[in-house]
């Protein structure tokens, strides 16, 4: 995988992406019907190389929220298959989840990316996670 | 068989367990690496891709005096991290945990994702560490 594939790839795919620096994306629906997916190439892989770090902005923080928010987020850590609830900024949670850059291939990105686009319905049908009840979606 | 396929990835990995059910086997220091934890076979996956082997490990108690400033720390954490993340078992209990697709798992894969098991074990107790509150970057 090399970033110039991973451009063609956005773009066969048929989302609007931008590029914002070098190695960092952003995939936004302009119906804002799905949610905004950061796409970054970061140190971190398992054998010493790069990973594909997908980033999909969940849901602000509630202002004043107690613990008891942040607690529910780290239980389903532990529930949910595939990738973590994380917090970029101390504002907004967010949904990660990593690819190795060097070994992954087309069909695990786009498989990847439509997965963390779709990532607000699977919440909701497979762990009956509902955001609109948690916080204040981005989407 | 994917039973013997996953044994043979931990002991390529150099460390011990033992297989406590059909899915579930609890792993402890072995002659390279020294860690405990617990690998389940998870089938019928998120993804529907295949096979997946979830990884975790406890890696402490939550302070009782854990505050939002607390939990920020450990979510930004999970932002960081390479593979994988902190979670909760239960209210108290943190673990790091890890979730690998079994097929195409290779050793290399196994052995950083308990690589990233033994840091996330390091990073934690420093977060504990109270001279060194409020925040720790490593």
């Amino acid at each position: 995988m090399t970033s110039t594939q991973i451009e063609n790839l956005l773009t066969n795919m048929g989302v609007k992406w931008d590029k914002i620096i070098k190695n960092m994306w952003s995939v936004v629906d302009p119906e804002g019907k799905i949610p905004k997916v950061i796409i970054s190439i970061e140190p971190g892989g398992r054998t010493g190389g790069h990973i594909i770090k997908f980033v999909v902005f969940v849901c602000d923080v509630p202002v004043d929220t107690g613990i008891d928010f942040y607690k529910e987020f780290l239980k389903m850590n532990f529930k949910i298959e595939h990738g973590a609830f994380a917090m970029e900024t101390r504002t907004e949670m967010c949904f990660i989840d990593n690819l190795e850059f060097e070994t992954t291939d087309e069909v695990e990105f786009e498989a990847s990316l439509r997965a963390l686009m779709d990532a607000p319905r699977r919440f909701q049908e497979r762990y009956d996670i509902d955001f609109y009840t948690i916080g204040n979606p981005q989407f | 068989m994917p039973a013997q396929r996953i044994e043979a990835l931990l002991t390529g990995a150099g460390v011990k367990f033992e297989r406590v059910n059909e899915r579930t086997w609890e792993l402890t220091p072995g002659p390279t690496r020294s860690i405990e934890g617990t690998l389940v076979w998870i089938t019928g996956s998120f993804r529907k891709t295949g096979d997946l082997l979830k990884i975790h490990s406890h890696v402490g108690s939550l302070p009782e005096d854990a505050d939002v400033k607390f939990f920020q720390d450990i979510f930004r954490k999970n932002r960081d991290m390479g593979h994988g993340g902190f979670a909760l078992i239960d209210n108290t209990a943190c673990c790091y945990v890890d979730t690998l697709e079994l097929e195409g798992c290779e050793q290399n894969d196994m052995d950083a994702t308990l690589d990233w098991l033994t840091r996330a074990g390091d990073v934690f107790r420093q977060k504990l560490d109270r001279a060194k509150l409020p925040y720790i970057e490593t």
